[in-house]
């Protein structure tokens, strides 16, 4: 016979054809092997729920109205015995309404009889498809979960220990979580830590640094805009928050942001649901707050720069990171790992750290944290031609002698040396490097990019 | 429809109209046919008393009904019948099909409804007709010969979803496929140039 053809998706299916006719199982079964698919009937349901456990299918068509037990209660009965067989329903005009409730109950589909052969045809192709994705998607989040570094902060310290043992206890839940700590210290590795251990892992972690943007900028960024909001609003745009559906959204800097913003943020957190700048309808969103800040925000709550009711909204589960200089026992194994991370990525063979080494960085009270480690074991593996880092490898602020580089003799060489040292002890906020600088935002922007300068990538610590 | 019995011998064809075309397409059909396949290929006429099956309701003939009807008329040895329709032909839980035979069954069925291009509101158009219609009886020929549906759009056996599809798909057996049928189908079908 001429018409459809399932196999056109590249898969011969085990497919169960279930209905007590005896001529709709001969012609369906029939056709279905002609098909190259290989084909088993069953007259009932409990005969089907026989062979089901017997065999394994990838798919089966079944009849909706069956005597004795139907084909609901079969769909049902089937997703407890194969939870994996992908089910089509198939029914008659009268009870397009029951195909629906079917649908509901987690059927792939259903058919209408008489069935158009193309609508099968297609209808058994996308099955194939959409089984073929399920599985590739299933072995793809084994090996993603076999490849996730379970918690990327290194640290053997009482504190840290604390810090992993509440990570581990709050990424089970879908508490908000204010993170605290210094420049460095690792703040956005403790989110990425958070969202990697909580069912929220397979949706997006969408990371905002709130403090480098412009208050109109960050509102587009996190509620989006709808067309023609404002001047140059091309095209509608997806918000953060909305991007986090399902996922985490980490607010990083969450005390830069303005007065504006705080409002507009504390309503998201309290309705789940955001309205784009330029819009009219609120869109529901269902996301996973981790903020983050190294000021003071009770601070600012008390100096009135900082709203009160939002701070209780993030501070639901305060994590502290301490500074590594309170934590000395951390920096051997920080610096052992950052100095497997850096030689891996230099393909370098991965020397040893001398015991000299040990107590130099140990004896450092690391002002940058976890961040000025990372860099000064990044240059100590750059100027090591041994087989082991010593204390003279690593720069001299480090061992306690004077500055390593050179100051740069050229106007450009020290004002590009002065900005980066703003920056990074304004935790790369332009806005307080600027006030710093007492320079406005733009002028910093302009220099950065003359510079090109760079945010360096979060650190662990 | 699954096999029944060894492949026909393909001594030759028997061209059976019933409630055929207004064009009366058989005398064409059977000489096309016959020089395609390198095979006798002769009209015949149905019994005056054929009865046509129905499926209730929706105007169209019941093929696999028919398809029994027609493998139960009897024929010369080694013929192979080949039913030609101007009606519509559906089934219990199919609307519709284009042709239709069993796999070692002596006889199959093909219906010109929706081949014809006036079906689709287009305007007639006898060479297509023609075309599709060979070209469909060549795939049921190739189902009674006990060869399934191919992979392989150069194939005729590859499955045809729609009238589209039914162009674009090959007009001859692809080698695999002629390997499998019947020595006097599939040299003919091999050897003779494209191109209905």
């Amino acid at each position: 016979m001429t018409q459809g053809n399932p196999t056109d998706a590249g898969a011969h299916l085990r497919i169960l054809v279930v209905d007590d006719e005896t001529i709709v199982r001969e012609s369906l079964g029939g056709w279905l092997k002609e098909d190259g698919h290989d084909v088993t009937v069953a007259d009932s349901a409990s005969q089907a729920l026989h062979v089901v456990a017997e065999s394994t299918f990838d798919l089966a068509l079944i009849d909706i109205k069956m005597p004795k037990m139907d084909g609901l209660e079969l769909q049902e009965r089937l997703a407890e015995a194969a939870p994996d067989l992908t089910v089509i329903i198939m029914t008659a005009y009268a009870s397009v309404e029951t195909a629906v409730n079917a649908l509901k109950a987690g059927a792939y589909d259903y058919l209408v009889k008489p069935f158009d052969p193309d609508e099968l045809s297609h209808l058994i192709r996308r099955a194939a498809e959409f089984r073929s994705l399920s599985d590739e998607n299933a072995r793809l989040r084994e090996s993603l979960d076999a490849a996730r570094v379970r918690s990327p902060i290194v640290g053997v310290s009482r504190a840290m220990r604390q810090v992993h043992d509440l990570i581990e206890d709050v990424a089970k839940t879908d508490a908000t979580v204010l993170v605290r700590g210094e420049s460095g210290t690792g703040k956005e590795l403790v989110a990425h830590a958070i969202h990697e251990a909580s069912g929220r892992r397979y949706n997006p972690l969408v990371i905002v640094h709130c403090g480098a943007l412009a208050e109109g900028v960050l509102e587009s960024e996190l509620f989006g805009h709808e067309k023609g909001a404002f001047t140059g609003a091309q095209h509608h745009h997806k918000g953060k928050f909305e991007q986090a559906d399902g996922g985490t959204i980490f607010l990083d800097e969450i005390g830069e942001i303005s007065a504006k913003v705080q409002v507009e943020l504390l309503r998201v957190l309290e309705e789940r649901e955001v309205t784009r700048v330029g819009g009219k309808q609120a869109i529901a969103t269902d996301f996973r707050v981790v903020a983050a800040t190294n000021r003071d925000l009770q601070a600012l709550v008390e100096e009135g720069t900082f709203r009160e009711d939002l701070f209780y909204r993030l501070n639901v589960v305060p994590i502290v990171i301490p500074p590594l200089r309170d934590r000395p026992e951390d920096i051997p194994a920080l610096a052992e790992h950052f100095l497997e991370r850096v030689c891996s990525k230099m393909s370098r063979k991965v020397p040893t750290l001398t015991p000299d080494a040990v107590e130099v960085l140990r004896g450092h009270d690391w002002p940058g944290n976890g961040r000025e480690l990372l860099n000064a074991v990044e240059r100590a593996v750059v100027f090591c031609k041994q087989d082991a880092l010593r204390p003279a490898d690593f720069p001299h602020y480090v061992t306690g002698g004077e500055a390593a580089a050179p100051p740069a003799r050229t106007l450009a060489g020290m004002e590009r040396a002065h900005i980066v040292r703003m920056l990074d002890e304004a935790d790369w906020n332009v806005s307080r490097a600027a006030a710093v600088l007492e320079i406005d935002r733009g002028t910093l922007y302009a220099k950065i990019r003359k510079y090109g300068l760079e945010r360096p990538a979060a650190h662990e610590g | 429809m699954r096999a029944e019995g060894p492949p026909p011998a393909f001594a030759e064809l028997e061209l059976l109209e019933v409630a055929p075309h207004p064009e009366q397409l058989g005398p064409e059909l059977a000489a096309r046919l016959s020089q395609r396949l390198q095979l006798p290929c002769r009209l015949a006429t149905p019994p005056e008393d054929l009865l046509i099956p129905e499926l209730a309701g929706r105007n169209q003939i019941d093929a696999d009904r028919l398809l029994g009807v027609l493998e139960s008329l009897p024929r010369r040895s080694g013929s192979v019948r080949v039913g030609l329709t101007h009606r519509d032909m559906g089934h219990l839980i199919f609307t519709h099909f284009f042709g239709r035979a069993r796999h070692g069954g002596h006889a199959v069925l093909v219906s010109t409804a929706r081949l014809d291009p006036t079906f689709y509101g287009m305007t007639p158009d006898h060479g297509l007709l023609i075309d599709r219609t060979l070209r469909e009886i060549l795939h049921e020929l190739g189902h009674a010969g006990g060869v399934g549906h191919c992979r392989d759009w150069e194939c005729v056996m590859h499955f045809a979803a729609t009238v589209e599809d039914l162009e674009l798909r090959g007009d001859t057996y692809c080698p695999r496929c002629a390997a499998v049928l019947p020595e006097a189908l599939a040299p003919g079908a091999r050897e003779t140039p494209r191109g209905l």
